[in-house]
């Protein structure tokens, strides 16, 4: 009886093609965003969540936790203040301390942010679930004057080893504005991360104060000109550096290390835990994240609702459809459940062609969106919570179908054989 | 056999009787002609022998069964297994292909199936067969839609369906009301034809007092039914 009803279901649905279409299209387009918006905040959150592990603490000039966490790691937003070399060298040999990774910030190429390191960096650096960098090609730093692409640099700049990349000063590209007495040799590419370290260019502490060596206050200063062959020789120690990641020998002492550090006397630094500072991002961003889910099941509730007029609207010219299957026999129960039957065959439809839109929109969008954004949109098989979300969908959409199902019912129970015109 | 025994019943409680029936009893394998203006208690009469409506007095025993005694279900189950249907006009279903509403009685009872695939080995076999009896080209039209169709050609169609599986009674209500003079009593004889072969009892209501002469008993509604209102 269940196939009896599906058919004559689908074959009287797929007669009133138009109006049906557009409920399943309005039900496919809610499905499309109530899971766009889910896929993007999940996968924000885990590409978030992705790009730092390992790291036991990032120190930095006393600011808001997320603003550290943001500059230093995701290359957001920029620094108020540096932290002294002295500094950052009294706690790296600090007893509990096992590395620590500096970071300079400020110069750009092409607009690519410029990350100044040393060759620690691609030794202690993790991420995901606990993954070291792997270099596609080359090798670290050898030279002062050497970089390291992430991979979209390499790969959107078509940057090969041994290339010669000159920097810029400051994030814009400010023609005239660059170090271009100074040139690096990309000595090195990562391979691909997921993270914004594919976006980062990587040279070494050295290289970065060398280029530097003769400006000062963000210009050149002039009459003053080293070479490149020149600054070699010098003491390319830096003054200061942006923020450094510390790893601990052990776990135990990070609150400690943490206290020290923010109570350190020499000058007002910061200690986060990235872990406790991507949530207080997420509190940040928790708000908006409510409502957007919010209105996209609002679309959901308005999309159920087009399917319920329909329904309701088709069913006074359904009677003599409903007299005939009485008169053949149906029971009045039959003519409840073909009604839900339909709604269910449209949610069903109206999901199946929500997924076709949503995975197609990934197919298309997902480049764009990791180059423009940096977000990486995995396509992969739905995940149990979104199966989850379709199931009550479909559930509601069979219990909303109920409603007209009974008008139906009390409709044919009244009317019985009769037919009416 | 049909007979109706004391039988009332009003469609809301403080209607006035809509039928008021104290005998009437139809043999097996007899074609009776019920004559009945509209107002005459007809759909009343029509709903009721269906089983689609309860007495709510006397007894209706149909074959070998008192309907009357039956839960809505089993009336229901009862209706597929044993009548066929067919109404004025408007019969079949719009976005069914003609073969569909054909067989359409199969899908509700499976002993009209089972009695259809001993007939003509299968159920697409048993419709082509009465389609061909009603003189409709089924090699033509089977597939097509039955929008397509003339009246006279629907009625045919509605008529196969009435007769698939061999019913033990064919209800009609004015099946030829919307049929002209000619293609009218070319109709009956095809559906008298097949009633005959296959031993039905039919119960034909209609206004049209021209047709009684064709059936084996004529009856007016008006007689029998003390509340009729014309």
């Amino acid at each position: 009886m269940i196939s009896t009803l599906l058919s004559l279901a689908s074959k009287s649905l797929t007669n009133r093609l138009l109006t049906v279409g557009l409920t399943v299209f309005a039900i496919s387009f809610s499905v499309f965003l109530l899971l766009g918006v889910e896929k993007i905040r999940t996968d924000a959150k885990a590409s978030f969540a992705n790009t730092i592990s390992g790291t036991d603490l990032v120190v930095g000039a006393r600011s808001g936790s997320v603003q550290l966490l943001l500059y230093s790691v995701f290359r957001i937003g920029n620094a108020t203040n540096n932290v002294s070399w002295k500094n950052y060298q009294a706690i790296s040999n600090s007893k509990e301390v096992a590395w620590t990774i500096p970071i300079s910030l400020g110069d750009s190429h092409r607009g690519f942010r410029v990350l100044g390191t040393t060759n620690d960096y691609f030794k202690h650096y993790r991420y995901g679930s606990k993954k070291h960098l792997r270099f596609e090609t080359g090798n670290p730093f050898e030279d002062v004057f050497d970089a390291v692409l992430g991979h979209e640099v390499a790969e959107r700049l078509g940057y090969n080893l041994n290339n010669k990349i000159v920097l810029s000063h400051g994030i814009g590209i400010i023609s005239g504005n660059d170090h271009a007495d100074k040139p690096f040799r990309i000595s090195g590419v990562l391979a691909k991360t997921g993270t914004p370290l594919d976006r980062t260019i990587h040279v070494s502490l050295k290289g970065m104060e060398a280029i530097h060596i003769d400006w000062r206050s963000g210009s050149p200063i002039p009459g003053m000109s080293v070479s490149a062959n020149e600054v070699r020789q010098l003491e390319l120690q830096p003054k200061a550096i942006t923020a450094f990641l510390v790893g601990l020998k052990s776990k135990l002492s990070i609150f400690k290390v943490q206290r020290r550090v923010n109570q350190f006397r020499g000058e007002p630094l910061l200690a986060i835990l990235p872990g406790v500072a991507l949530q207080e991002l997420w509190d940040l961003m928790s708000t908006a994240e409510a409502a957007l889910g919010l209105i996209s099941i609002f679309v959901v509730v308005v999309s159920l609702l087009v399917m319920l007029t329909m329904l309701f609207s088709s069913l006074n010219e359904r009677r003599r459809e409903m007299a005939i299957l009485r008169s053949v026999g149906a029971r009045l129960s039959h003519i409840f459940f073909l009604l839900v039957v339909e709604a269910g065959l449209i949610v069903l439809s109206g999901i199946l062609l929500g997924l076709l839109l949503l995975y197609s929109a990934l197919y298309i969008a997902q480049p764009i969106i990791e180059a423009e954004f940096g977000l990486f949109l995995a396509i992969q098989t739905l995940s149990t919570h979104e199966i989850t979300i379709l199931i009550i969908l479909f559930f509601s959409g069979l219990a909303l179908g109920a409603v007209p199902a009974y008008r139906a019912y009390r409709q044919s129970l009244s009317d019985g054989m009769n037919i009416h015109l | 056999m049909i007979n109706l025994s004391n039988i009332t019943f009003r469609w809301k409680p403080d209607d006035s009787f809509a039928l008021d029936v104290a005998e009437f009893s139809v043999a097996t394998g007899e074609c009776v002609f019920i004559s009945g203006p509209s107002g005459s208690g007809k759909s009343t009469l029509l709903n009721l022998l269906g089983g689609v409506i309860q007495t709510q007095h006397g007894k209706i025993v149909i074959g070998e069964t008192d309907i009357s005694d039956l839960s809505a279900p089993e009336r229901d189950l009862y209706r597929a297994d044993h009548m066929g249907l067919l109404f004025q006009m408007f019969n079949l279903m719009p976005f069914l292909s003609i073969l569909d509403n054909v067989t359409l009685p199969c899908r509700f009872s499976s002993k009209r199936k089972q009695r259809a695939v001993k007939k003509s080995g299968s159920i697409e076999a048993e419709a082509h067969r009465l389609l061909r009896r009603m003189e409709l080209d089924t090699e033509e039209i089977g597939r097509r839609s039955v929008n397509l169709l003339s009246t006279g050609q629907q009625q045919r169609v509605a008529a196969a369906r009435a007769l698939l599986g061999s019913p033990d009674f064919v209800i009609a209500d004015e099946p030829t009301s919307a049929l002209d003079a000619d293609t009218k009593f070319a109709f009956l004889d095809l559906l008298f034809e097949e009633i005959k072969t296959v031993g039905s009892t039919l119960v034909f209501v209609s206004h049209d007092n021209e047709l009684g002469s064709q059936f084996d008993r004529t009856i007016s509604l008006r007689e029998i039914n003390r509340a009729a209102k014309v």
